[in-house]
């Protein structure tokens, strides 16, 4: 990426504006989703900051102008704005910046097998490709959507309807289990509810059964 | 800088290691179990969403993944080797592994595991990676170029630190950094078994009096991620932070599940090994 030359007060001027912007950025103050021309606006100056604030750095650091860098990081900046779903691959960096719950629901996952024999199941390493996390907080997420349904008195026939997607997907997992360890398969699955509280944080507290799968 | 002896043999065993990072990830978790899969728990993200209605259905089968699996291998074995126009075979590389980091997480939540070595790959795309160690070697760059370009892979590892920092600086609650919040991240993790069995999380969290000591690990690690886009400057600004980021990484898979080996791989390769090596001569006057 060539710019043309500007003066180093400019370029001073430009990269301090892009560090305010920035900060304002992450500090959600300007609201940039609800007018449509200050978010064009917002990104434009964003755009030009970031990629003079980079060059003028690269430039001293280097003697040689950064071709990637600014292009990129402007595109950084634009995932922290829409988000991971329409800005992946630039996704929002906001890990540990919630606060984590006082009181948390896990779902835990209790497999009857073939034997006999009743253990607690691990969806996560299943399969490797989504990591472990991916499948267990997806299948969290399923169930959390399904009491919540649930507890609204929606039509059963809605309620019913997201009780076959979160059963299928339950189902998958089981196929996939019993495929790597056909010695003693899987029969039935109960997943069960449980409570964590920072008052008493090494526990779950297990306390209802909230679905109940079995293979056909 | 650190990167003042960056030349182009150590810029291409960058990018030999970069893409055989890849062919290892590549192997070792394939696309084509997702095939198992209900279609219906595919939720397009990113350049998905661009893609016509019934496209996942016909995408998600084991024949059709495990093609998209044998084609990405190829890029990356042709970027890796140096192919003739390897910067073509580059960005073809960088597309493809975006399209299939963008459908594993269209099964779940778009975590950051991979990002930084895809940005990397990205910045690779950009940089003279195959001036030497390649099959087809282009004319040696302005020795500035390649410093250039190791602060260009730097950034795409480090700028990501920062914006993590920022915002937990100036959008999270000052409530963050102390009381029990740092339990309750252990906790939405520990009771989760994951690719290891490691139980120090469970263990931890049955001794709530260390919790103190959790906070002041969160306060170092935001103080090292807004400084993270600057290390490259000095070798005694990258040693400390080195320590604080990979202890931070080998901390939370064994607290909390969460590994993410590419990312202190690429700590090592941009940060640690520059570091070693020896200063250039002084020019003289």
């Amino acid at each position: 990426m060539t710019l043309r030359p500007l003066s180093n007060r400019l370029q001073a001027l430009l990269s301090a504006l892009f560090v305010v912007l920035l900060t304002a950025a992450l500090c959600d103050l300007p609201a940039p989703a609800h007018e449509p021309w200050h978010t064009l606006l917002f990104t434009l100056t964003l755009c030009l900051g970031a990629a003079l604030a980079l060059r003028a750095i690269a430039r001293a650091a280097t003697g040689a102008p950064l071709r990637f860098s600014p292009i990129w990081a402007l595109w950084l900046v634009l995932g922290q704005f829409f988000g991971t779903r329409v800005g992946f691959p630039s996704v929002r960096f906001d890990m540990f910046t919630q606060p984590a719950a006082a009181e948390q629901t896990h779902y835990i996952y209790r497999a009857l097998h073939a034997s006999g024999a009743v253990r607690a199941f691990e969806p996560g390493p299943l399969l490797p490709t989504l990591g472990y996390s991916r499948l267990v907080r997806g299948l969290h997420d399923h169930m959390a959507a399904l009491e919540s349904m649930r507890a609204q008195a929606l039509p059963p026939a809605e309620v019913a309807k997201a009780e076959q997607r979160v059963r299928e997907v339950v189902l998958a997992t089981l196929r996939i289990y019993n495929g790597q360890k056909p010695a003693d398969p899987i029969q039935r699955l109960d997943v069960l509810r449980a409570h964590w509280r920072s008052t008493q944080p090494s526990q779950l507290d297990v306390r209802a059964r909230i679905l109940e799968v079995a293979l056909p | 800088m650190i990167y003042a002896a960056a030349d182009a043999r150590r810029l291409a065993l960058v990018r030999i290691w970069v893409f055989s990072a890849w062919i290892v990830e590549r192997l070792v978790e394939p696309l084509a179990p997702l095939a198992q899969l209900p279609v219906r728990y595919f939720q397009a993200q990113g350049p998905w969403l661009l893609a016509p209605a019934g496209f996942s259905r016909w995408l998600l089968s084991a024949p059709v993944l495990h093609s998209v699996d044998v084609v990405s291998l190829g890029l990356c074995v042709a970027s890796l080797a140096g192919a003739p126009r390897p910067q073509l075979w580059a960005t073809l590389s960088a597309v493809m592994l975006t399209a299939q980091e963008g459908f594993v997480r269209g099964f779940g939540h778009a975590n950051h595991a991979q990002m930084s070595l895809l940005y990397v790959t990205y910045a690779l795309c950009f940089a003279p990676a195959w001036d030497a160690l390649s099959l087809s070697r282009g004319s040696p760059a302005n020795p500035a170029r390649y410093v250039a370009s190791f602060g260009e892979l730097s950034l795409a590892l480090t700028l990501p630190y920062f914006l993590v920092g920022a915002t937990r600086l100036f959008d999270a609650e000052r409530t963050l950094f102390a009381g029990d919040n740092m339990l309750g991240y252990v906790a939405q993790h520990a009771f989760t078994p994951g690719h290891s069995t490691f139980t120090l999380g469970r263990t931890l969290l049955a001794h709530p009096d260390l919790n103190p000591w959790l906070n002041v690990g969160l306060v170092a690690v935001t103080l090292a991620e807004l400084c993270a886009p600057w290390i490259s400057a000095k070798r005694r600004f990258a040693l400390p932070w080195l320590m604080v980021m990979l202890g931070f990484h080998c901390a939370t898979p064994l607290l909390m599940n969460i590994w993410f080996p590419q990312n202190m791989l690429l700590m090592v390769l941009l940060v640690a090994w520059p570091c070693l090596w020896p200063r250039p001569a002084a020019a003289k006057p």
